[in-house]
């Protein structure tokens, strides 16, 4: 299904890493100013010289930047699971902005082992006084994967984050976020994308801690759900007592794509300051029959009219991505996911994306 | 009636108004004119007793009292009037509910009794029928879900049940298509009385050809740079303010 | 300058903090089975209630109090309470002459008990502490074969029909509250509107509590057979005192097919002192089953009172097309807590539910909604939305929204959506450039935010509500 030609057109980058004597793993991104490291069962392991920012532990990763250091490539972490002798693996990374920094990320874990595994995954981050991070992640693994994640962050004032949540595949997929806003004027965005088939369960659990004035957060995740999936989201959205002016937006929303599909929301606000303007939303529904059928008399094909209306759905997402070269390849990763093509993934141990 | 002198204001720590100068007396038309950013909105803001304004130096005296000193129902009471650029909805309360509490705290400070209910909705009517307001509207939320040009005349009416000695008119006007236009003006100039004056202020001279103004004033950068008769908004129509601030 | 309006507003006044002076019969403090035989013996119960309640006490003892909700609830003391007080009978069984001094208890709490002197078409059950004083209109509804009576006369005049619905749909173990209330329930009203009958005036039931140290448990049963329609009101107060007193009730509404109930509340119970002592502990399990097809049920309530709220009114959509709506304002001042909201529970096919609720918290109070939506596999179709809004007015108290929205369904189509703000400062000043003064303008604008819950209510009730809104608030009566 896949012409190799198509994508070496398509995607012009593509380093490799032979892991120890064994396979490779070539990681196809777009994108000529991107700046690859592969953490190899949570080791640190590249040919290529270690850059500037990274500390290499034997748990893990930390990347750090100095006083108004700027990053202007995009540092791509590759996480790999490899051994097939491990089945539990726990490690730490460390992402640490200083004053005034900025860099963008883009971490994906991915697997070269068809066994059963579980990883847990801790990322601390700290972002500090007007420092700023984009930040995609995305999650592409199997079903006999399990991979709990969980994030957290720490803003000092003015400092900025943009993260973005792709979660394409895996067995069992359990992301903790917790964001505490420590300083004034943090602006934080999150959006996060779900899409789960077969018998993948999925939950999501965001906790946005407004813990002083004039602090603003915004929170979008959508998922779409076939098969025998299964979802939860829960969010809670705390404001302490005299984090005025604080503006926050939580939203959920959810597609159920088939009859056994099943999903739980649960999006909450936890308030103790008044001059505050705080939202949240979500929502649980079907794809718009009329619009289908719309299609469908434009001689769409009920599947394909299906696909459209769950990629227009996803987009709002999508969007957030900063960088549009990292969007469209995005984009069409999800595509790819909602057409079913994706299957070659969970089957498939390399050359993934 | 109003005396304004060298009043400084600003919002945020950043002066909007930098010493405003005006005095209307009763019977008299102002008019108040000047590009967008010249301190207009703020002005009336000021006037009406806005809190997120602070005054910061100046004085203000409305019928020989220092306004500066009186809280927005103060003013309220005491006769000045606002019609605001965007009339703020209310959700919930209906008009009649809105404005009989209006009405009657002012009787109650002139001593009078509450107004009976029968006397209010023959005197709604009444004033409804000023800006040609369908009844209909009485039921409704303040503002909620009303047109802009519906709005406006809400404003209007409002002026007519509470009789105010001066009415600041901010924009009026805009939003507005000819039809609703004439009936809002007609309102305001059926409203005036040999004891009461009107500040319009405005971006436009076309509501000027039906409220005729005895003053003109152009407001720029925070202060007045020219005050003379009617026929200064016609030439302002005409050869816009570029001549009055480069003069 | 709005600290000021916040510090009058929380001076409110309760208008209800009187007691009746009056010879009352008490059982013993405590609960055992011996108390609950008691109970049941003074009441002249048959056995099988008597056993309905022994199991029911034997359930509670294996439960603990539950834990979940966005309250500080105090060690209450279980042995320290007095499960049953009635003013001493001067009168015989089943006679309507009513003692003068209770008779002047709800004249004063604006509550008809004389036919004569009718609120517009109302009939009132009236609950005062453990037992049910009277009812009126009993005769005028027999006519049409509607029955309104306290519970205990229905256990005796109608003991098949209490037996199938009693627990039929809040069952015993459901939760803490509900079975101790199934061990020790005192009184409380039984009614049933029979086929295709449509009631014509409201019912009500009004709880007062008066005695010292003791609580009311009462139940009420409500069954509305196929196409019959009946609006349900329920009001309470209770006197001003140091103490906290425990409210524990139970209320199960049975809507069979075709059939429509609505079901309003004011809830006014002592809400305690401005520092936050004494008030009554509102602890409510109500429940309503939409039974048949096209079967309808619409909640509304208006919290105003008690120290500390936990009530969830719900509804189990069962009927195919069964329909049921929820509308709520919960107003929490001093140093009140209120977690309420509503379950909607779609089984059937194409049921739909609304939730409209409105939270508005003042002083040094916590209030929040806590709501479940849970779409069956069975419930193909199934619809809901959801509105939640909250108000903060002062910068010491808190607002929360706990939703919880479970879909098994494809074809169910939810939405929920919440707000939470101060009030507007632009509205303020807009109403203060009219002339209304600051803390009337934030009453208008508190009761314009509430409208949409108030016009749910029936008429008379609904200028109640208005008025309790005002008075929750604000330093005096609008």
């Amino acid at each position: 299904m896949h012409r190799e030609s198509d994508m070496e057109d398509n995607y012009i980058y593509a380093p490799e890493v032979r892991i120890r004597d064994s396979a490779e793993f070539r990681c196809r991104v777009p994108m000529q100013d991107t700046e690859q490291q592969f953490l190899v069962d949570g080791r640190l392991e590249s040919d290529a010289p270690l850059s500037s920012g990274y500390v290499s532990s034997d748990n893990g990763v930390c990347f750090s930047l100095g006083r108004n250091e700027k990053s202007g490539k995009v540092l791509q972490m590759i996480s790999v699971r490899h051994d097939s002798a491990l089945e539990r693996l726990s490690f730490r990374n460390e992402i640490r902005l200083a004053e005034n920094s900025s860099a963008k990320l883009l971490l994906c874990s991915h697997t070269m082992t068809l066994d059963r595994y579980i990883t847990e995954e801790t990322v601390d981050m700290t972002l500090d006084e007007d420092a700023s991070l984009d930040l995609v992640i995305m999650q592409n693994e199997h079903n006999d994967a399990v991979h709990r994640t969980v994030f957290n962050i720490s803003m000092k004032r003015g400092a900025r984050l943009n993260m973005c949540l792709v979660s394409l595949h895996g067995g069992e997929i359990d992301n903790k976020v917790k964001v505490n806003l420590d300083g004034e004027h943090c602006e934080c965005r999150i959006g996060g994308l779900y899409l789960v088939d077969g018998s993948q369960r999925y939950s999501t659990d965001v906790r946005m801690n407004h813990n002083v004035p004039y602090c603003t957060s915004n929170q979008l995740f959508k998922g779409i759900l076939d098969d025998n999936s299964s979802a939860e989201f829960s969010g809670i959205v705390y404001v302490a007592p005299d984090a005025q002016k604080t503006e926050a937006m939580q939203s959920n929303h959810n597609l159920l794509a088939s009859d056994d599909a099943r999903i739980d929301t649960r999006p909450q606000l936890e308030i103790y300051a008044d001059d505050v303007k705080c939202s949240h939303g979500a929502t649980v529904g079907r794809l718009d029959e009329e619009a289908a059928f719309y299609m469908r008399s434009r001689g769409i094909a009920s599947r394909e009219a299906r696909i459209l209306q769950q990629l227009a759905f996803v987009h709002e997402v999508l969007e957030r991505v900063g960088n549009v070269e990292l969007r469209e390849r995005l984009s069409s990763l999800v595509e790819k996911r909602l057409r079913g093509e994706f299957s070659r993934c969970s089957n498939c141990s390399r050359n993934c994306c | 009636m109003l005396s304004i002198k060298d009043l400084h204001a600003s919002v945020n720590g950043k002066e909007i108004l930098k010493g405003i100068n005006l005095t209307v007396n009763a019977g008299e038309v102002h008019a108040i004119m000047g590009p967008n950013g010249s301190g207009k909105s703020t002005l009336s803001s000021v006037l009406a007793g806005k809190e997120t304004f602070e005054v910061t130096s100046g004085e203000v005296t409305f019928m020989g009292r220092n306004l500066l000193e009186m809280s927005p129902e103060e003013r309220s009471w005491a006769g000045i009037f606002l019609g605001f650029q965007y009339p703020i909805e209310i959700p919930g309360v209906t008009n009649v509910n809105f404005m009989k509490s209006a009405l009657n705290e002012h009787r109650r400070q002139k001593g009078l009794e509450p107004i009976s209910s029968a006397e209010f909705l023959k005197l709604m009517r009444e004033k409804m029928a000023v800006v040609e307001m369908n009844s209909s509207f009485s039921s409704r939320g303040v503002n909620v879900g009303f047109s802009g040009g519906e709005k406006k005349r809400n404003e209007i009416f409002q002026m007519a049940m509470l009789e105010p000695k001066l009415a600041i008119l901010d924009e009026t006007d805009s939003g507005l298509d000819v039809d609703a236009l004439r009936i809002v003006a007609t309102g305001v100039t059926k409203l005036k009385r040999p004891d009461n004056a009107t500040i319009v202020i405005t971006h436009y001279q076309r509501l000027l050809d039906y409220i005729v103004p005895d003053v003109v004033h152009v407001l720029y950068n925070g202060r007045i740079i020219k005050t003379a008769g009617k026929e200064l908004a016609l030439e302002v129509e005409k050869r816009g303010y570029d001549w009055l601030i480069n003069a | 300058m709005s600290q000021d309006i916040i510090q009058t507003i929380t001076q409110s006044e309760y208008q209800h903090g009187f007691t009746t002076d009056l010879e009352q019969e008490f059982i013993p403090k405590g609960l055992n089975e011996d108390i609950i035989r008691m109970i049941s013996a003074r009441k002249e119960e048959p056995e099988w209630l008597l056993d309905f309640r022994l199991k029911a006490f034997r359930k509670w003892q294996t439960m603990t109090m539950p834990g979940w909700a966005h309250l500080n609830i105090p060690e209450i003391d279980y042995q320290d309470i007095i499960y049953y007080a009635s003013p001493k009978k001067k009168t015989g069984k089943g006679s309507q002459e009513i003692d003068p001094e209770l008779q002047a208890t709800f004249d004063k709490l604006g509550i008809p008990l004389h036919e004569r002197n009718v609120l517009a078409g109302m009939a009132v059950d009236a609950v005062f502490d453990s037992v049910s004083v009277k009812t009126t209109f009993r005769e005028a509804l027999a006519e049409k074969g509607i029955i309104f009576c306290s519970f205990s006369e229905a256990v005796r005049d109608y003991p098949d029909l209490v037996k199938k619905y009693l627990a039929s749909v809040v069952p015993v173990g459901d939760n803490f509250f509900s079975a101790l209330n199934s061990a020790v329930f005192s009184d409380g009203s039984f009614c049933y509107i029979p086929k295709g009958v449509r009631c014509p005036m409201e019912l009500s039931s009004y709880f007062r509590i008066n005695a010292r140290g003791t609580g009311q448990f009462e139940r009420t049963l409500i069954v509305a057979d196929e196409g019959s329609y009946v609006s349900y009101l329920e009001g309470c107060t209770a006197p001003q005192r140091d103490e906290n007193q425990l409210h524990a009730a139970v209320v199960e509404i049975v809507v069979l097919k075709d059939a429509e109930v609505k079901y309003s509340t004011v809830q006014n119970w002592y809400p305690g002192d401005r520092d936050g002592k004494g008030g009554i502990f509102n602890f409510v399990t109500k429940r309503g089953l939409c039974k048949g097809e096209n079967s309808r049920l619409f909640w509304t309530q208006v919290e105003t009172g008690s120290a500390i709220t936990w009530k969830y009114p719900s509804t189990v959509l069962k009927g195919d097309n069964s329909v049921s709506e929820f509308y709520s304002v919960a107003v929490t001042n001093n140093y009140q807590q209120a977690d309420t909201g509503t379950k909607m529970i779609h089984i059937g096919r194409n049921t739909r539910s609304r939730i409209i609720s409105k939270g508005i918290s003042a002083g040094n109070s916590q209030n929040s909604y806590r709501g479940l939506v849970k779409v069956l596999k069975s419930a193909e179709g199934a619809r809901n939305f959801s509105q939640c809004d909250s108000l903060l007015l002062g910068d010491k108290c808190g607002a929360h929204t706990f939703p919880y929205i479970e879909s098994d369904n494809r074809t169910a189509v939810l939405e929920h959506e919440a707000t939470t703000s101060k009030i507007s400062e632009d509205q303020l000043f807009y109403c203060r450039q009219r002339g209304i003064r600051e803390e009337d303008a934030v009453g208008l604008i508190v009761n314009g935010y509430a409208r949409e819950v108030i016009n749910q209510l029936p008429m008379e009730f609904a200028v109640e509500a208005q008025k309790l809104l005002q008075v929750s608030l604000e330093g005096s009566v609008g």
